[in-house]
């Protein structure tokens, strides 16, 4: 008998009940909260430092998320651009048939990196939502998204105290 | 330098999807039993434990456990206080991150015996709630809210990892089936079929065609590319080298302790041309004009666990880890991630994850290895114990459990522990123990070889 086998517990009857707990927070989204009103207003905004002389690739940086601070010259980032018209492509992609709790409803569904044209993409390949079927807009089959594919930002209509990055998703801007 | 730290003794539960049999101080409890009482310690296993100075209680979720400052529970029910002790938490590598504590508490001289106690009981909620939990160690402002959960961030990174290096679904498939099927002779494996907890349509051997037709979870990954969610606890005896010589036989030293760290978002990866070799992350035995050209780290490749490796192996003296490691547990999260990691450690090429599962001969007629617990490259052996995807993963308690493993490997014990000497790597005498977090976010590497 190994020693795995002579460990096996005896237990076979545990009592088990049920617990019930529910938290609701009040999150702040600090320095970075226009970032979540500009989603409000649909437009898609990043924040740029430009001490490029001061960065590991010697390259302005785009932060998209946004961030109020640079991690490599710690300088205050006040700097925001707005992304909403830019060329973007997608860096990479997966389709969800499974997910969380959450959103086991919405499945499928495709999340995608971005790379936005024209920046340095270090810190600007945002985690979002490609759908493919949106009315009026180019429709793709699931098996046609590709990486370095053209898409474009949209925005649901959520009041502001509601806002979260799932206000902003991305539809094809070109046929496959 | 002062002494060496050396690991001398261990346990495990066996671990299933549910133990509602036992709760987690009870777990714990059954773990270090095993550990003081089965492992051939020279003087009485109550006589160690009043030696013991120190201890690290590793588990990574409050959600799960909902209980907070559960250290003290665990302490006060194994009988542990009043003596020092801290919790560490690191997501996915919190067992990692907990030795090396515990390492850190006997180098520095504070203690000279230290157990190290990781858990986690995952069974509490539904599957769907308990990928909440783990999603929520993502960014929860940017990641999480738009559907964000772990296997998709992995498997985002494995659509990558194929578009920069041409990798395929069949060889991430390979890893399952090595992986899934080297469980099957370790009686505490999850999948194990002969564990008296195990779910009967979630455990037996499986062969390729099992793996790819396996439901889609997130493309390119399958439920059977996917690792375990576990309940069960794992232990381990640290001990400065001279009482570990006075309680073992075979003391297992710790050669080499590395840990890296990259960021939480995988948006927020670098993508430099050339990257490993302006961030010195080359290792020894690597020609830098092998990756002058390649965007590093990007979304593909897991920059903690290079800079992990690099570190124990320098401490360790490890300038060729495919010639000088015998026998490696790596978390193999998912088996896109076990492939990565190989790269990581060295013991492939950037984009050579594949060649190196490729390299194992392979029934394609049969869909299994023509072996059980293949060597790669005609050489090494990894994750033995089944990893995440055959063993266990739960969280707390991994990198515990495959560190623990590493020893009984050296010390030429698994057949004693797993109930079978199938997976006992002949006259193995140095192992390698990695640990991982988040999608890359923390790792721990760990030399250890032979003390005798």
């Amino acid at each position: 008998m190994s020693v795995g086998e002579k460990y096996v517990s005896k237990n076979k009857q545990p009592l088990v009940v049920e617990h019930p707990y529910s938290i609701l927070y009040k999150h702040s989204f600090g320095e970075v909260s226009p970032f979540f009103v500009g989603l409000t207003k649909k437009r898609l905004l990043g924040t740029v430092c430009r001490n490029r002389e001061k960065h590991r690739n010697g390259k302005d940086l785009l932060f998209l998320p946004p961030r109020a601070d640079c991690p490599e010259c710690m300088a205050e980032v006040n700097e925001w651009v707005d992304l909403t018209d830019a060329d973007i492509r997608i860096y990479t992609f997966t389709t969800a048939y499974f997910a969380g709790e959450t959103f086991l409803s919405k499945v499928p569904f495709t999340l995608i990196n971005i790379d936005v044209q024209g920046f340095d993409n270090s810190y600007s390949k945002l985690t979002s939502t490609l759908v493919i079927d949106e009315p009026g807009e180019i429709n793709i089959k699931r098996e046609d998204i590709r990486i370095g594919m053209r898409i474009k930002p949209k925005f649901r209509d959520v009041p502001q105290d509601k806002v979260d990055a799932s206000v902003l998703y991305f539809v094809p801007a070109e046929k496959p | 330098m002062g002494n060496r730290v050396a690991m001398i003794a261990g346990g495990m539960t066996q671990f299933a999807k549910s133990r509602r049999d036992s709760t987690q101080e009870e777990l714990v409890m059954e773990a270090a039993r095993m550990a003081l009482f089965e492992n051939d310690l020279k003087i009485d296993p109550l006589d160690v434990k009043k030696m013991i100075d120190g201890t690290i209680v590793s588990y990574f979720s409050d959600h799960f456990e909902r209980q907070l400052l559960f250290g003290a529970i665990i302490r006060d029910y194994l009988g542990l206080n009043p003596i020092q002790s801290a919790r560490i938490e690191g997501g996915g590598a919190t067992g990692g991150l907990g030795l090396k504590a515990g390492y850190e508490m006997i180098k520095s001289g504070d203690a000279s015996l230290v157990l190290v106690m990781g858990f986690e009981k995952m069974s509490e909620v539904s599957t769907a709630k308990g990928n909440e939990f783990i999603a929520m160690a993502s960014d929860t402002d940017f990641d999480f809210p738009v559907g964000g959960y772990y296997t998709a961030y992995y498997a985002a990174m494995a659509t990558r990892y194929m578009y920069e290096f041409g990798i395929t679904e069949r060889q991430m498939a390979k890893v399952a089936v090595k992986n899934r099927n080297n469980a099957q002779y370790n009686f505490f494996a999850q999948t194990n079929a002969k564990n008296p907890y195990a779910t009967k349509s979630t455990s037996g051997f499986i062969t390729i065609y099992d793996v790819l037709k396996s439901e889609k979870i997130a493309t390119p990954l399958k439920r059977l590319d996917c690792c375990l969610m576990s309940d069960g606890a794992a232990v381990a005896l640290l001990a400065d080298e001279s009482i570990a010589r006075e309680l073992t036989d075979k003391p297992v030293i710790i050669e080499g302790v590395g840990n890296g760290t990259d960021t939480m978002r995988p948006s927020d990866r670098p993508t430099t041309v050339g990257g490993l070799i302006k961030e010195d992350l080359l290792l020894p035995h690597e020609k830098a004009e092998w990756y002058e050209d390649m965007v590093y780290p990007g979304l593909h490749s897991f920059r903690a666990g290079r800079k992990a490796a690099k570190m124990a192996y320098k401490m360790a003296g490890i300038t060729n880890p495919l010639e000088q490691i015998d026998v490696v547990e790596l978390h193999d999260a998912y088996t896109s991630s076990e492939l990565q990691t190989y790269e990581d450690l060295g013991l492939a090429r950037y984009g050579e994850g594949g060649k190196l599962i490729d390299s194992a001969p392979f029934d394609d007629e049969k869909g299994i290895f023509k072996e059980i617990n293949p060597k790669l490259a005609n050489r090494i052996h990894v994750n033995p114990s089944g990893g995440l995807i055959g063993c266990m993963h739960a969280v707390g308690a991994t990198g515990i459990m495959q560190a623990v493993s590493i020893m009984w490997q050296l010390q030429g014990k698994i057949e004693k522990f797993y109930g079978s000497d199938k997976l006992q790597v002949k006259d193995a005498r140095r192992g390698l123990a990695h640990s991982h977090a988040g999608t890359g976010s923390d790792v721990t590497v760990f030399v250890m070889g032979r003390g005798w």
